[in-house]
């Protein structure tokens, strides 16, 4: 089942794309995932704006099924697991804190995104390690920002990429994705409150787009 | 005395005007302005003390109310005018401006009100909405005659018989550069910003000794060249200046001898006011030259003319309680003195907009603004209004400050701003304009050719270019569709040319294109609707001819095909224009009285409509604007382009949250509404149906494509040719039928 889905191949690593908006790092066992964004709707009823909640448990229920589906022994986020202070609520580090105490055989990794910062880092759960970037199999660097690194291939999130396809006519369709290009993979964003901007991936380019619980991919 | 006007711009003639008069007749009267751009100092003086006269915006009227002591400071009002009410009614500034005149009437003793407008097709609703529960009460006083008005069509050489909507009328440049050199000061109207930036450019590689004397001036450019130029204008140092509805009104520009409008103004009232914008002072005659872009607007140039004789001009809708904008108000109110929901309630019936506003409606409002609306009742992070004993106000400083910076309704697309790489800057662009832009591209705007230099955080750096040359970006949004009154006249008009004796120059011109039609088909009357059928090797044709816009159109030829494909599934396209609308189909319908009958049914016609467009998509990006005025979307400090991040979802996202987990929002609704109302223009269409009904039809085999059906087959392919591989086929088709029209001649 997992074997039908779409994947990618990058310096002998295989990442298959899950529905769930994440990667499934093979060789690794690992998840990987990327702006989650987690009380993001709180922040704004913060700031006294109605946003009414619902978001977060659906985005645990997905962050679930990923797990449940690859087995993975290790999850990495990959920056922007919390919004902002303002929505961090008992609430919403409690709910987050028990999914994870559920798990205690598995490893949990955060690198630091910008708004890990304004939010205050996550010690409220000590199981989380947090770094500021990770190398993996001296080929892969794992980082927030989608900046390059001579001799590495990266893999970021922070931008929240969107593809806009176009139909016949006027018709065209923005869609959020994974952007993988000659040595970078920019992740879509996994949260359901967040929104997204555009690239315009070159030729060799892959993009995979995870949507209603099925994922495509598109090879420029 | 409170002065309330439309535009910034126009308060600033307004106070000069007004002081003027007070200088000489009582110079112990303080005029003031108070508008978006007045300093902290003025404000503070103000506060404590009004001028006698006061002029200021909808906008800066709402300001004023969110701030405490408001009643004391206003009290002693005597007089109200509206000013140029004829623009705020259609638009939710007019609702807003509807609240502020009621929470007036509470909080004085006696006020007069006065409402300043033009003419408008509907001026006694006009009257009603500005006086609301008053409106009993009022007197209505007209200026007698009206403006004195000369319309001259610039006829081209040659008349198409063949036209298409796909040059810019620029065949016409020489004419137009020789008015514009025999006038003393003109402006140049186009109906899209895209044409403006492409006249303007013309002209001056024509002219290049106009460089500093011609200006171009429209929505997207920056404020401050636009203030530039406007300054220029009415000092007369201007020789032209190439504008869009941007200067629809606004300042008084008297030494503005000539106007020209390039394009149908697809509406009467449009024509009316741009023709005004010359020989401003009164008694003065206006003048306004014509350019036809393709031989039909021949038609609507002579339709419009009629249309102006007879005064039908078109009426301005007033929106229906708008909720979004209630909300506001609501918060508005609670920033500044604070209220009582019952006596709130009945303040707000007293308006027009909210007469009909039910209890539930408010209800529901209230909970949306206090908690959040029934979703949000559990979390207590949410609190923006504070009930005190029944009391409500806004307390947290914060908050205050940050609804202060969202009063208003006017809502600003998500747009790049264009800076040189010094600073300058130029103006916006959409962002999908320059997501096709590679850096080390070029591209026009603002008149200049400019190259792409780097992108960052919407903000698109670029430098002048080398080029001569480039792509001229276009702008959603700018197409307007024909009016029904201009299209009734239409009708008239290719009646007339069948009937009466001389028809007019501008019918007479564009003979050689309708006695073909005629030829080929018929010209309908109005109690006609004809349907043209034709086999090409693309399939079957359907041209069906109902004359009721663009945006009618673009609903009833969906309807339509949804409805033939019920008869016998096929495979459609569509093709849409002002006149009538194509349906290639790859089966042929018999078009019997049957399924005539069954087309045009009466019933289950919005459930189709629904069915067949993608209006939840549409509601969606409607939802941008209510979800900023309501307060959903916070859209940052003025003049900073910095916004606070954490706060930032777009209006999609925000409709998708709420209506999957709170699906009785009544904004959602209000959005739905909105597009069955504005977008798809539901009521016209039901109207649109029952004229189709109704009339005679007349089914037409003919032998080659009309050339009333030309530009729709034109349309059509557009959509799916690049432009390059475009024009030739035209030419090609175009040289095709002018060939067989010629046969016909002969024989």
């Amino acid at each position: 089942m997992i074997n039908d889905l779409p994947q990618i191949k990058i310096k002998d690593s295989t990442f298959i794309a899950l529905p769930q908006k994440a990667f499934f790092w093979v060789e690794e066992f690992t998840l990987l995932l990327s702006d989650i964004h987690f009380g993001k709707t709180a922040t704004f009823r913060a700031a006294g704006i109605a946003i009414p909640e619902g978001s977060t448990t659906d985005d645990l229920k997905r962050l679930s099924d990923a797990v449940e589906l690859t087995n993975a022994k290790k999850i990495i986020f990959l920056g922007d697991l919390i919004h902002h202070r303002t929505g961090k609520t008992r609430l919403i580090t409690e709910q987050l804190k028990n999914w994870i105490e559920e798990r205690p055989d598995k490893e949990f990794i955060l690198i630091t995104g910008n708004h890990d910062k304004s939010s205050d880092g996550i010690s409220e759960i000590p199981q989380i390690k947090v770094v500021d970037e990770l190398i993996i199999r001296n080929k892969f660097l794992l980082r927030h920002h989608p900046e390059s690194q001579k001799g590495f291939f990266v893999i970021c999130g922070h931008l929240h990429p969107a593809v806009r396809l176009r139909g016949t006519g006027h018709d065209s369709l923005r869609l959020a994705c994974t952007h993988f290009s000659k040595n970078m993979a920019v992740l879509q964003a996994f949260g359901s409150f967040t929104g997204t901007s555009i690239v315009r991936p070159e030729p060799g380019d892959t993009v995979f787009m995870a949507h209603d619980g099925e994922v495509f991919s598109i090879k420029y | 005395m409170l002065w309330i006007t439309p535009l910034r711009a126009l308060a600033n003639d307004t106070l000069r005007s007004i002081k003027t008069a007070v200088d000489e007749l009582c110079p112990w009267f303080s005029v003031e302005l108070r508008t978006g751009d007045s300093s902290q100092s003025t404000r503070k003086r103000q506060a404590e003390k009004l001028p006698t006269i006061f002029i200021t915006t909808p906008e800066s009227l709402s300001l004023m109310i969110s701030y405490p002591g408001f009643e004391g400071r206003f009290r002693s009002l005597k007089v109200v005018v509206v000013d140029e009410w004829h623009e705020l009614i259609g638009s939710k500034r007019g609702v807003l401006t509807e609240l502020g005149l009621a929470r007036i009437r509470t909080v004085t003793e006696d006020i007069r009100l006065w409402g300043v407008s033009a003419t408008l097709g509907n001026t006694k609703k006009a009257l009603e909405v500005l006086l609301g529960r008053w409106s009993e009460e009022a007197v209505m006083i007209g200026s007698g005659k009206g403006k004195n008005i000369e319309i001259v069509t610039l006829l081209p050489e040659i008349i198409e018989r063949f036209p298409w909507a796909g040059h810019l009328g620029i065949t016409m440049l020489k004419p137009v550069i020789d008015i514009i050199e025999s006038s003393n000061s003109t402006l140049l109207f186009t109906n899209t910003r895209y044409q403006a930036e492409i006249w303007y450019h013309k002209i001056l590689d024509e002219k290049i000794e106009w460089a500093g004397i011609l200006g171009l001036h429209h929505g997207s450019m920056d404020k401050e060249s636009r203030t530039a130029v406007e300054q220029l204008l009415s000092k007369g140092k201007m020789k032209c200046v190439v504008c869009t509805s941007s200067l629809d009104l606004g300042v008084d520009f008297s030494p503005v001898d000539t106007v020209i409008q390039i394009g149908s103004p697809k509406g009467i009232a449009r024509l009316m006011q741009r023709a005004g914008r010359s020989g401003h002072q009164p008694g003065a005659k206006s003048r306004l030259y014509c350019v036809p872009t393709n031989s039909f607007e021949l038609v609507e140039f002579s339709a419009a003319r009629s249309g102006i004789e007879k005064g039908k001009i078109e009426p301005r809708t007033p929106i229906e309680k708008p909720l979004d904008v209630l909300a506001q108000h609501i918060v508005t109110v609670a920033t500044g003195e604070g209220f009582r929901s019952d006596d709130l309630f009945e303040e707000v019936k007293t308006t027009h907009s909210f007469r009909n506003l039910s209890e539930q409606e408010w209800e529901w409002t209230m909970e949306f603004v206090i908690k959040g609306g029934k979703a949000l009742k559990a979390y207590p992070e949410y609190s923006k209004i504070r009930n005190e004993e029944g009391f409500y106000v806004v307390e947290n400083e914060t908050l205050r400050r940050r609804h202060r910076m969202s009063i208003g309704t006017i809502t600003s697309e998500t747009e790049v701003i264009v800076k040189f790489m010094n600073g300058g800057s130029l103006g916006t662009l959409e962002e999908n304009f320059v997501s096709r832009l590679k850096p080390g591209d070029s591209f026009i705007f603002s008149g200049r050719v400019l190259e792409y230099h780097k992108l960052v955080d919407m903000v698109l750096y670029v430098k002048k270019s080398d080029k001569k040359n480039g792509p001229v970006p276009q702008w959603g949004g700018g197409r307007m569709p024909l009016s029904t009154e201009l299209a009734d006249e239409v009708r008239i008009k290719l009646r007339e040319f069948q009937t009466a004796g001389n028809p007019g120059i501008e019918m007479s011109a564009i003979s050689p294109l309708l006695d073909l039609q005629q030829k080929w088909s018929v010209i309908p009357m109005e109690d006609e609707l004809l349907i043209e059928k034709k086999k090409t090797t693309e399939g079957f044709h359907l041209f069906i001819y109902p004359f009721e816009g663009k945006l009618v159109h673009e609903g009833l030829s969906a309807l339509l095909a949804y409805r033939l494909s019920q008869i016998q599934s096929a495979t459609f396209s569509i093709s849409t224009n002002d006149y009538g609308f194509e349906i290639l189909s790859t089966h042929e319908y018999e078009l019997d009285n049957e399924q005539l009958e069954w087309l045009f049914a009466k019933e289950n016609i919005v459930e189709d409509v629904l069915e067949v467009t993608n209006s939840t998509e549409m509601a969606q990006r409607k939802f941008r604007d209510i979800a900023r005025i309501a307060g959903l979307v916070f859209q940052g400090y003025p003049r900073s382009s910095k916004k606070p991040k954490q706060l930032q979802a777009s209006g999609a996202l925000l409709f998708e949250v709420l209506s999957k987990y709170d699906p009785g929002n009544l904004l959602i609704k209000q959005a739905e509404m909105e597009v069955l109302e504005t977008q798809l223009e539901v009521s016209r269409l039901m109207d649109a149906m029952k004229r189709m009904r109704e009339s005679r039809k007349s089914i037409i085999d003919v032998p080659f494509i009309t050339p009333m059906a030309f530009p729709l087959m034109v349309n059509r392919m557009r959509e799916k040719l690049t432009s390059e591989k475009l024009s030739d086929r035209i030419a090609k088709l175009i040289a095709n039928l002018e060939n067989a029209a010629e046969k016909e001649d002969f024989s």
